[in-house]
């Protein structure tokens, strides 16, 4: 197939951190039923994510990035294609699936996906770790659950009264800090963020990117979708640039610029073929 | 960090406001109750007698095992409709066991039939009966997709249906004293089916609060979306709690064929709307998510002081049914007003 356009491309192995592939996804597609209107085709995606590398996926809104983390952790199908979690092909259908393999999703929209509005900090904060936080099998262990809760308040900065408090009454950047912290409790593996920051004050923001960064330090591989490139560009070790639901270009994030992003995510190869290795 | 210090002002403002809904939202009806009380013993002494006190909550027992039951549901923001006609079911199903189909059914029951165990089957047959027509409308409702409110409405005419079935359209009536005592007997001068309907209370109380399974129940009526990607198996939970409902009803049913000495087709006959306004009354929010056990132990309370204290005001059993229905919903209005209030909060 032609290539319509000079893309920078490098080899993936070069220059990336980290040795373990923690997640690897090949040949990924879904081009004949989408599972909603908003639903955007994914074409033949192929990627990996190393152990305590964090991955940006930039593109337009509507470009498919949310689509792609949102197929890997089991919340929407996919066709073909498969995902291996630290070397083994896994079949992840669905979300409980992703997280009993230790794979977490920082859903994009946090008021209508993340949080319960009118819940709890507790009850939001430790829902996905219950299994890890009971006593006698069924039972909430609530002391181990406050202790939780007390080391995320203090390591997250989180503003609440208390652990009781109403999630609705936070602020923005706390609210999304409550959801960072509930998939952070479950110790994952993988992390896959959506919008991280979407919508938080500046303060906040800084202390997010903090936060993932000691995390993928302590090992664990991040994806992060966002529709700021500064944001990729100063949190990411690696980009890849999506457009309508394809791969346009890969590149380190220490030779990334906000222009020459912006050109693959609009102009980028519509027909053309990016060839990344995966290996 | 430094934040500017007005939005930090109004917030404690705001929080404020939300933890004086949140007081009444939780006390109202305590409140109400109490005044309520207060009123009928003024009007008539004889209204906070002991005696006439466990006769209320000895009323209220059936409706309050299905009230437990129903708490749950309403958590999900589901409905049930059925409940009646499940007890119904259950109730005739296990009597039908007991006495047969055919004509030994007009024979009073021998005492030592079963052992003496006879009111064990019965226990068995209408909570299992119960519990699998709960089942069925968990999995309608979860795999076709079909709303709660249709399918239970559809529920509710299929079981009493079920019921003319095996009752082959007449009463079963006449059972041995050891399954009477279920539903007249007394223990420590409590009625027994007062003792009932606490350990379920009880049970439903620290099912919700205490375990794992009810922060998913909340869960999932709060946000199922969120619910789902938090990695709960929504399906799954929601039959559940259907199975748990149709399992109270059918106990409810036991209790009821137990205190009439009797399985009729009308057992339990618009007893659906009087559960679901007790759960309402107490607080337990239709959209979900919000509620709680305790507060429909005092909605059922409050329904059976409300009807026992019209009638020994003397007030006719006309009117009694319009001041029911105008406290019903009232109780939703005020439900509606408080969430909308911390709901215009919570999305700033």
């Amino acid at each position: 197939m032609m290539v319509g356009r000079n893309i920078e491309t490098r080899p993936s192995t070069r220059s990336r951190r980290g040795d373990r592939v923690m997640l690897k996804v090949e040949h990924l597609s879904r081009t004949k039923s989408l599972p909603s209107p908003q639903a955007v085709m994914l074409r033949d995606l192929s990627f990996e994510v190393r152990s305590g590398e964090i991955l940006g996926l930039a593109g337009l809104v509507g470009a498919g990035r949310t689509d792609l983390v949102r197929a890997i952790y089991g919340a929407e199908p996919f066709e073909s294609g498969t995902v291996y979690l630290e070397g083994k092909p896994v079949n992840i259908d669905s979300p409980d699936k992703a997280i009993e393999l230790g794979i977490a999703l920082v859903p994009e929209d946090r008021k209508q996906h993340g949080l319960f509005l009118t819940h709890s900090v507790r009850r939001n904060l430790t829902l996905p770790s219950l299994k890890q936080l009971s006593r006698f099998r069924y039972f909430v262990d609530r002391t181990a659950e406050s202790a939780l809760i007390g080391r995320f308040k203090k390591d997250l900065r989180i503003r609440m009264e208390n652990e009781d408090a109403i999630v609705g009454t936070l602020s923005g950047g706390h609210q999304q800090k409550v959801v960072l912290a509930r998939y952070l409790a479950m110790k994952p593996k993988v992390l896959l963020v959506d919008e991280p920051t979407r919508g938080i004050d500046v303060g906040a923001k800084a202390e997010v990117h903090d936060l993932l960064r000691q995390l993928a330090q302590s090992g664990t591989a991040i994806v992060v979708v966002s529709s700021e490139l500064p944001e990729i560009i100063s949190l990411c070790d690696w980009i890849i640039t999506v457009k309508e639901g394809r791969f346009t270009g890969e590149m380190a994030a220490a030779d990334a610029t906000e222009e020459k992003l912006m050109k693959l995510m609009t102009l980028g190869a519509g027909e053309a073929h990016v060839h990344h290795p995966v290996n | 960090m430094n934040e500017a210090t007005a939005p930090e002002t109004e917030s404690v403002a705001i929080r404020k406001r939300i933890r004086w809904i949140a007081t009444l939202e939780r006390f109202g009806v305590v409140l109400f109750l109490a005044v309520m009380m207060l009123f009928f013993t003024t009007q008539n002494i004889r209204f906070i007698y002991p005696r006439n006190l466990f006769n209320i909550l000895s009323d209220v027992s059936i409706y309050g095992v299905m009230a437990v039951g129903m708490t749950l549901v309403i958590l999900t923001a589901g409905i049930d409709l059925s409940v009646g006609a499940i007890l119904a079911f259950a109730a005739m199903s296990a009597a039908a066991v007991l006495k047969g189909t055919g004509e030994s059914r007009a024979i009073p029951e021998d005492p030592l039939a079963f052992g003496g165990f006879a009111w064990l089957i019965a226990l068995a047959v209408a909570t299992g009966v119960g519990s699998i027509c709960g089942w069925v409308q968990g999995f309608a409702t979860t795999r076709l997709k079909v709303p709660p409110f249709v399918v239970t409405l559809g529920g509710m005419t299929v079981w009493r249906g079920a019921t003319l079935v095996v009752g082959e359209g007449s009463p079963i009536s006449g059972f041995a004293p050891g399954l009477r005592w279920w539903g007249n007997g007394s223990f420590l001068f409590v009625p027994i089916p007062v003792w009932v309907f606490a350990v379920v209370t009880l049970s439903g109380f620290i099912l919700l609060q205490y375990t794992r399974y009810g922060r998913q129940v909340y869960a999932v009526g709060g946000n199922p979306e969120a619910a789902r990607l938090s990695g709960l198996r929504v399906s799954r939970i929601l039959v559940s709690v259907y199975t748990i409902m149709g399992f109270l009803a059918g106990l409810a049913g036991f209790m009821e064929m137990a205190r009439l000495d009797s399985a009729e087709a009308v057992a339990g006959e618009g007893f659906e709307l009087r559960v679901i306004a007790s759960v309402v009354i107490g607080g337990t929010s239709l959209f979900g998510g919000l509620g709680g056990v305790f507060g429909t132990v005092v909605g059922t309370v409050l329904i059976g002081v409300l009807l026992n204290g019209l009638v020994i005001m003397n007030v006719s059993a006309y009117y009694q049914q319009i001041i029911i229905g105008v406290i019903i919903v009232l109780a939703v209005a005020f439900d509606t007003f408080a969430k909308s209030k911390s709901g215009s909060i919570s999305t700033r």
